[in-house]
């Protein structure tokens, strides 16, 4: 079952990424031709593996924030207007990294990681935290973030896959990756939307 | 009314979901189980030297092994052309008690195997480790790699039920919450009351640091405790003196002191002390303490001091009376006189304990052969 679900994840990472690189935009009508090559390349044997297999060996099983993010791009991959990350999904996944990977990769004695483990006394809490976060984000209109941790709390409850550590259903470094990339984009671009007006004003003032 | 029902789906789910995640299986604080030490009953001293593996592969290391109830020996080693080939595999043979012999080798695990156990890509495997648990059968842990070299580690599992003839599929062991890498294993494990495992692991990536992964016999990871923080301390090797007091000592990979770090736990290794320095020179080498008679600890370790260029040339035992505070050299397995002008390699030391209170060194001999010594407790003590 682990098994099955976790190449099923990886299915999806390497699907966004085929798709993504075959701009499948400009296949116009054509677009499911463009799915259905993503998804024979992704079976395809190299060597002894498949290449989902590869690359569950390489980065093992994916969390539901990479999933949820994932899953976002490919169903709107198609749609004239791309959904971005809310903002509060992107913070909240840099400030867990920050907040467990620098003490779980050794800084210091205490270790966060061992917190996502069921016999850890502050297990409960870690739980409880969550739920009541993803709750709260759920009623205050934060669907992504609220989407996020239900489904991690949910995957973790039911032992979806391998890890039996509540972090490994939360977070991993790709959707870090992503969440800092999503900030930075949409920064970027009202740096250069203010600019872009500030220029247009003052062309018009001149004129 | 739908509108409303949507507005409550994700909520439901998530008490759901932490419902769930709070039914999870709980363990209770650890507890150690301490080895069994038998009185000294033999007057003579045993000492003797086998060669456990054959030249059946260019290169050999990382022995583990243990006694088996009928008092043969099972030993594990992984071999190939080179460290960290894909041609690497797991080896394993058995120490026939009543001839008095090893047996050849075979190839137990390779990885293909693992990667068909696991249903993933895997690159190479390594450092394999032994563990008898009280209940019966044999535990296997071992490292392998799909990523790049040994620091983005992963550790896997394997249980037999019938002492090494047979073995269940590989578990995989998550530990880490970075991709799950830069777990490994090198030293016998510690086991607790409840009957989980204690592996006694380490950490290479970024920070290096010692730490021991508490898993059922099942392959389910239940707790991690750190036993030290990420300051070049590694492969650590434990003494249990008590259900809760065991020291643990750790391989020094730094270049400042270069000695044998010790750390102490009054809980059941829930929490370590911070780390301090004791009198044995280690050059960032592999070490392996036991307990003997009368509450003694034994270490066995490359003595070669700082600034000296060939850190293995030497095999040493040192014993305390002191749970590892202050230390006393009595003796060289290996030892190369002329250590400045001659590279050996004396390495990875690894200790069993037979059923009859027999102790079995294992270690890497210039990674040509896995060597064998046999000695008993009357040796030992005739060495204080």
């Amino acid at each position: 079952m682990n098994t099955f679900f976790s190449l099923m994840t990886h299915g999806l990472l390497l699907m966004t990424v085929f798709l993504m690189l075959l701009q499948v935009r400009r296949w116009k009508q054509y677009w499911p031709l463009a799915y259905m090559l993503s998804a024979a390349i992704i079976v395809l044997p190299i060597s002894d593996w498949l290449l989902i297999e590869f690359s569950r060996g390489l980065f093992t099983d994916l969390s539901l924030a990479s999933i949820v993010m994932l899953a976002m791009y490919l169903f709107s991959i198609l749609k004239p207007q791309r959904p971005r990350n809310q903002i509060s999904f992107n913070l909240a996944i840099i400030l867990f990294a920050i907040l467990l990977y620098p003490a779980s990769m050794g800084v210091g004695m205490f270790d966060p990681y061992a917190i996502g483990f069921a016999s850890h006394i502050y297990y409960d809490y870690l739980v409880l935290a969550i739920a009541v976060i993803g709750i709260a984000c759920a009623y205050l209109g934060q669907w992504q973030l609220a989407l996020w941790l239900t489904l991690a709390c949910l995957a973790h409850g039911l032992h979806l896959f391998e890890s039996s550590n509540l972090w490994n259903y939360l977070l991993d470094p790709f959707a870090v990756i992503a969440g800092m990339v999503s900030i930075i984009s949409a920064a970027s671009q009202k740096v250069f939307l203010k600019f872009t007006n500030g220029n247009d004003h003052s062309v018009q003032s001149n004129a | 009314m739908s509108i409303k029902i949507k507005k409550h789906i994700l909520p439901v789910a998530m008490v759901i979901g932490a419902i769930l995640s709070l039914s999870h299986e709980r363990f209770e604080a650890p507890e150690f189980v301490t080895p069994t030490v038998l009185p000294v009953t033999d007057q003579q001293a045993v000492y003797q030297q086998y060669d456990a593996s054959t030249e059946l592969t260019h290169m050999v290391h990382s022995a583990t092994a243990v006694a088996l109830p009928n008092g043969n020996l099972l030993a594990m080693w992984y071999g190939g052309s080179r460290e960290g080939h894909t041609d690497v595999k797991i080896y394993s043979s058995l120490f026939d008690q009543q001839q008095q012999q090893w047996q050849a080798p075979k190839a137990i695990l390779d990885r293909m195997q693992v990667s068909n156990d696991l249903d993933r890509y895997v690159k190479k495997v390594g450092n394999p480790v032994l563990i008898r648990h009280p209940q019966g059968p044999l535990v296997l842990v071992y490292v392998s790699v799909s990523l790049a070299g040994w620091a983005t580690s992963q550790i896997n599992m394997m249980v037999s039920y019938d002492d090494g003839q047979t073995w269940h599929p590989s578990k995989h062991l998550v530990t880490s919450p970075f991709i799950n890498i830069s777990t490994l294993v090198k030293n016998d494990a510690v086991i607790y009351e409840d009957g989980t495992i204690g592996i006694t692991a380490y950490h290479e990536l970024l920070g290096e640091f010692s730490e021991i992964v508490r898993v059922t016999l099942d392959g389910q990871v239940i707790n991690k405790y750190r036993m030290s923080a990420g300051d070049k301390t590694i492969q650590p090797t434990v003494a249990t003196y008590s259900a809760t007091e065991a020291v643990t000592f750790m391989r020094d990979t730094g270049k400042d002191v270069q000695k044998v770090r010790r750390s102490v736990t009054d809980d059941g290794g829930l929490t370590w002390s911070a780390y301090e320095t004791t009198q044995l020179d280690n050059l960032s080498s592999a070490i392996f303490t036991f307990t003997g008679h009368k509450g003694r600890s034994w270490m066995v370790y490359n003595d070669a001091p700082k600034g000296q260029e060939h850190g293995r040339n030497t095999l040493a035992l040192a014993v305390s009376d002191d749970k590892g505070i202050n230390w006393k050299t009595v003796h060289h397995f290996e030892r190369i006189e002329t250590p400045e002008v001659k590279e050996s390699k004396f390495a990875y030391p690894w200790v069993a304990r037979g059923f009859d209170g027999q102790f079995h060194l294992f270690y890497t001999w210039n990674r040509k052969i896995i060597k064998h010594i046999a000695f008993n407790q009357a040796w030992l003590e005739g060495k204080v």
